[in-house]
């Protein structure tokens, strides 16, 4: 059940990725990003990341993607300066070259000694251990958090506002 | 009983029903195609301006600002799950940051980002 | 499950990045009431953290915070108070400037002060989650603060291409922290031991390269000139010397935990199948930024080549050879860089005028001012012969305490290399200085006399022969005090 959960929501994860890339207009690809956002979310549920599952889905394929999508629709292509986004020679083969280190590498340390089982009990994910975890050892990071969220707040403010 | 049966099914049916409804009005409803229905609707006048013009980047900040208040909001998820045992110390935990976004609020609002004009 | 507990020693700790923090809070608050004082009020928040930062130049042992994800010791205080200094003198320059276009808004200040707290955290971590929080605290006010002058484009292109590469670099360290996590199993650089070799490594040298990118270090400089070049000149001076020494800050101590050589950072060092990396990243640093700075016209973007150039000197004290790494003759020469690069910048800001909403610094508008700004011409050739090393300056100390602890670490031939640099920076720095004294047009050139350029390009000037030079003379601390407060913070290390 649960392996083929993993290779379905795996399947869609990469061809998703795969046209996020390969789309030559960008609101294709930003909702085929958000497919494989939503894929990678569903991954992190089989792996009982429940915190994370929830946060990729709100934050990410919500609010992030509302972003993107934003910015596809103020900067407002013409057909002409999308063609120049699709597929090309280099930009196939360097990432294709990244993607292969990035799997011989991960597929080496899964092989190899004092590799890290993924869904061994330190990586419970529910959001009861993390929360134990951010508010006993991590409460002061968590606290900086805010400052960064403010100082964002106010460089979105100096940046984006009309009359500044 | 898996308990993720339940999520599944409530996937399958959110699949299902749109694909459904979609093949039923594409299978029963009458299809007439006319050049004058691809059109984009302005109210029965003829299209003056191509549809898709820049947006505003006033959209923009409300977004951003949006994006950032939602990070803040959470962090409440994980603290509800335990702030009972967390205590008084807990409580002073999310004061401590609320207070601080708060702050951030207070900014934004007074400094005019959040009026329209 | 108890949250953990304020004690008196962990407060007096963070005290210093608690103002910087509530600082910037307040600053930025001040400006939404439309507050034409931010760098009052900001100056008063950062002169409190120094005070405040001062005794912990004396602590005995470090002291441990947030569950052993920070610590506070004479390392991170000596760097916090170089940060602090770099912060005060771009609180000093700012104002003159921004009340030239009108637009002296507090929220400017704040957000120097936001990215300070950063900094101030960034170098006393060894945290990787708090390392990433730090990072992008300090980096997200200065991609806002590059594109400050909305009217400029120039200014608006710095900021992208600094967001988004900048932004590109914190996904590399990210991705580089989950590969060391992945690996060892924690978090803590302290703790790593073990796990698989590769992935360990391959983590470390992603985190190595967020790194690089923020030193401006060959092949990471690209965004370095355009930025530089664009963002506000106060900025670009608060930028290239601060941003410096909290990524060189932050190196030291993750480079000092790498002695166990089951560390993941021991094989970036040390290890055999390294190739030797940090030597070639110095070499092409350097050389590549000084060869690029002998063309440039514009000053700003000369004085950018400039620092990528100082960068791969600073690298040097990196490579451990036979020894461990310089920490000593890297936080000197980061002292003496931090007021020769500020002084160069404040100097320019006096000069610089703006053209149709553009500043405009080319060399060739410096033309006489060297006889009729007598003072500033005077600055300008001590803050460029310390940045070419020339005596008796802290720019020439420095480059020799550099030097010779690399010899004695048997990098002699980098030590070459690194010598037929700096006497090919002499050509460059020598330009403006040769403009200044030995060309005269007729044309006026506007200078601006603000009191607050004049007293940073003094204090500038006053510090970098003081320390470069002059013993301690009485209670006064000189040279000897300066090189001692270095060691003592070198010793905090393990």
């Amino acid at each position: 059940m649960e392996s083929v959960l993993f290779w379905i929501l795996s399947v869609v994860a990469v061809a998703s990725a795969v046209l996020t890339v390969s789309r030559s207009n960008p609101l294709a690809s930003a909702l085929s990003l958000t497919v494989c956002l939503v894929a990678v979310a569903g991954l992190f549920a089989t792996l009982s990341a429940h915190f994370l599952f929830i946060i990729q889905l709100l934050v990410y394929a919500g609010a992030v993607m509302v972003l993107v999508i934003y910015v596809i629709m103020l900067l407002n292509l013409k057909e002409r300066e999308m063609k120049a986004l699709g597929l090309s020679g280099p930009r196939v083969f360097v990432s294709s070259l990244v993607a292969v280190f990035v799997v011989a590498l991960l597929a080496r340390a899964q092989s190899g000694s004092g590799g890290f089982d993924p869904v061994s009990p330190v990586l419970d994910g529910s959001a009861r251990r993390v929360a134990e975890i951010i508010f006993t050892s991590y409460v002061y990071p968590f606290e900086v958090v805010s400052i960064l969220l403010l100082a964002a707040v106010v460089g979105v403010v100096v940046l984006g506002m009309k009359k500044f | 009983m898996n308990p993720y049966i339940p999520l599944l099914a409530v996937v399958a049916v959110a699949f299902i029903l749109p694909v459904v409804l979609l093949a039923m009005s594409s299978m029963l409803g009458p299809k007439r195609d006319e050049a004058a229905k691809g059109d984009p609707y302005e109210c029965g006048v003829p299209q003056l301006t191509p549809p898709r013009d820049h947006f505003p980047v006033k959209y923009y900040l409300v977004a951003v600002l949006f994006l950032l208040f939602d990070v803040e909001a959470v962090f409440l998820y994980p603290w509800a799950v335990v702030y009972r045992r967390l205590g008084i110390l807990g409580l002073v935990e999310m004061a401590v940051f609320l207070t601080v976004l708060f702050l951030g609020l207070v900014y934004v609002w007074k400094r005019g980002a959040l009026e329209w004009d | 499950m108890n949250p953990p507990l304020v004690t008196g020693d962990m407060l007096r700790a963070a005290i210093p990045f608690i103002l910087l923090a509530a600082g910037g809070t307040v600053v930025s608050l001040a400006g939404a009431w439309r507050s034409k004082r931010g760098a009052l009020f900001a100056a008063l928040f950062l002169v409190l953290a120094f005070w405040k930062l001062f005794p912990l130049l004396d602590l005995e042992k470090g002291i441990e915070l947030w569950d052993g994800a920070v610590v506070a010791d004479r390392m991170s205080a000596f760097l916090g108070g170089m940060l602090l200094l770099s912060g005060l003198f771009a609180l000093i320059v700012s104002p003159p400037v921004l009340r030239r276009e009108g637009r002296n808004r507090a929220e400017y200040y704040g957000l120097i002060l936001f990215s300070l707290s950063g900094m101030v955290l960034f170098v006393s971590t060894t945290n990787l989650l708090v390392l990433f929080l730090a990072l992008e605290l300090m980096s997200i006010p200065l991609y806002v603060l590059s594109g400050y002058n909305r009217g400029d484009d120039r200014s608006g292109e710095a900021a992208l291409k600094y967001f988004l590469l900048g932004s590109f670099s914190s996904a590399i360290l990210l991705y580089g922290a989950a590969l060391l996590f992945g690996a060892t199993g924690t978090i803590n650089m302290a703790a790593m031991t073990g796990g698989d070799p590769l992935l360990a490594t391959a983590g470390a040298f992603l985190v190595l390269t967020g790194f690089l990118f923020k030193m401006a270090a060959v092949p990471f400089h690209m965004w370095a000139p355009d930025v530089y070049d664009g963002a506000p000149t106060p900025i670009t001076s608060f930028m290239a010397t601060s941003v410096k020494i909290a990524t060189f800050g932050a190196l030291l101590r993750i480079f000092s935990l790498a002695g166990g050589a089951a560390n993941p950072f021991a094989h970036i060092l040390t290890g055999e199948n390294a190739a030797k990396i940090l030597p070639w990243l110095a070499v092409m640093t350097m050389t590549l930024g000084n060869v690029c700075a002998l063309t440039q016209t514009n000053i700003k973007r000369m004085l950018a080549y400039s620092s990528i150039a100082h960068a791969g000197y600073l690298l040097l004290g990196l490579i451990p050879g036979s020894g461990a790494v310089d920490a000593k003759g890297i936080l000197y020469y980061l002292f003496a860089y931090l007021l020769m690069t500020t002084g160069a910048f404040t100097v320019v800001i006096a000069l610089s005028t703006r053209d149709k909403g553009r500043e405009v610094t080319g060399v060739e508008r410096y033309a006489g001012i060297g006889f009729r700004r007598p003072f500033l011409g005077i600055a300008m050739a001590v803050f460029l012969f310390s940045l070419a090393g020339i005596p008796p300056t802290a720019g020439f100390f420095g480059k020799y305490l550099l030097f010779s602890g690399a010899v004695h670490r048997g990098l002699t031939p980098l030590v070459v290399v690194a010598v037929l640099n700096s006497a090919l920076s002499v050509y460059y720095y020598l330009r403006p200085v040769v403009v200044f004294y030995m060309r005269d047009t007729d044309t006026p050139v506007r200078v601006d006399d603000a009191l607050s350029l004049r007293v940073a390009s003094l204090a500038a000037v006053v510090l970098l022969i003081w320390f470069g030079c002059l013993p301690n003379i009485g209670s006064l601390p000189g040279v000897p005090a300066l090189l001692h407060w270095v060691g003592s913070a070198a010793a905090a290390l393990p």
